[in-house]
């Protein structure tokens, strides 16, 4: 049990980082946003069960940020607004 | 209006910013407030954060589904290459299906780690007009979800936006609903107690922006998105959530339990 805690700490703190690299990637930062998703349920998992897990807070602080750095490079209303101007 | 900034030779959309600026400031007054409902810090954060993802992928699904019929005939324009995909993923939000992605985050939540969710709903009412009102800003900014023409006072002329037509007059619907949104949480501020019937929070904010929303379509004039018998999605929706409301806030829930 504490060995797979453990696991979901260590993947959420290595997704959160990855998560934050994609955000000098422009276009593929949606693959950002997936991943910190992902590293935050694991994260918000390893602490629920350690509530004294530094690894899984620094994972869970990490997806958060990489989650909203990611989403503000992103998301972009307008973008598919031109797309359907182009089919008309 | 102001659709992108530049900061450090990146552009960003003032869209997202605004989007997450305004989640980041209802998590703040949500855990500012924790204590007089009794929650603990980490399950606020955590279940916004559930929240947050229900938010994200609702919102697009929701999305998806009022461009369905555009996205099945033009299905191969969409394939033949990954930036048309982009565009289609990085745009186009609906708010309904965010509001109800949200709520099944917060379900999930409260069902895996055993707490209220009406409880946890109730709580987080008033929070959730504060974060779409500025919201709303940006969508002003990028000039998506634009007003119908009009030309009396206070009308909006936008200029360099993407998504509105440049040079026409417009209703500044979004700043009205911005503003409707934020007395709206502001009120539910004054009004939440923890000692109110379960679901009554949830149940008046639910029926008070489902009249709003369901009167401020008129004076919407983005046609781009579906509409069906001469009301747009968001109205039918609106007519869907309006008596959801109407019996949570009368505490018909509670009601029925009684002998």
């Amino acid at each position: 049990m504490e060995n797979g805690n453990n696991g979901k700490a260590t993947a959420s703190l290595v997704l959160g980082i990855i998560s934050l690299v994609f955000i000098f990637f422009g276009t593929y930062a949606f693959l950002g946003i997936i991943l910190a998703i992902i590293g935050l349920v694991l994260g918000i998992q390893a602490k629920k069960e350690d509530p004294n897990d530094s690894k899984a807070r620094a994972g869970v602080v990490l997806s958060i940020v990489g989650l909203a750095l990611c989403a503000v490079t992103f998301v972009a209303c307008f973008a598919c607004i031109g797309l359907f101007a182009s089919l008309a | 209006m102001l659709p992108t900034i530049t900061v450090f030779h990146k552009t960003i959309a003032m869209y997202g910013l605004m989007a997450v600026l305004g989640v980041f400031t209802g998590v703040t007054i949500a855990i500012l407030r924790r204590r007089t409902y009794h929650f603990e810090k980490d399950d606020i954060l955590f279940a916004s954060c559930y929240a947050g993802i229900g938010l994200i992928l609702g919102a697009k699904v929701l999305y998806l589904l009022t461009i369905l019929p555009k996205l099945i005939e033009n299905w191969e324009f969409f394939i033949s290459d990954i930036a048309n995909l982009y565009q289609i993923l990085s745009g186009g939000f609906v708010f309904y299906g965010g509001f109800l992605g949200a709520a099944l985050g917060f379900y999930i939540y409260c069902q895996q780690y055993h707490i209220d969710v009406i409880k946890m709903l109730d709580f987080f009412a008033p929070v959730i007009p504060i974060i779409h009102g500025i919201g709303r800003i940006g969508c002003f900014f990028a000039g998506c979800c634009y007003g119908i023409s009009y030309n009396g006072p206070l009308h909006v002329l936008f200029q360099h936006s993407p998504a509105a037509p440049n040079g026409i007059p417009l209703f500044p619907i979004q700043l009205v609903e911005s503003i409707c949104n934020l007395s709206v949480g502001i009120l539910l501020l004054l009004y939440a107690k923890p000692e109110r019937r379960p679901g009554k929070m949830i149940g008046l904010y639910i029926t008070s922006y489902a009249a709003l929303r369901f009167a401020l379509e008129f004076l919407r004039g983005d046609t781009v998105r579906g509409s069906f018998l001469s009301l747009s999605t968001s109205q039918w929706i609106s007519l869907l959530l309006l008596p959801a409301g109407i019996w949570l806030f009368l505490g018909i829930r509670q009601n029925r339990n009684k002998p």
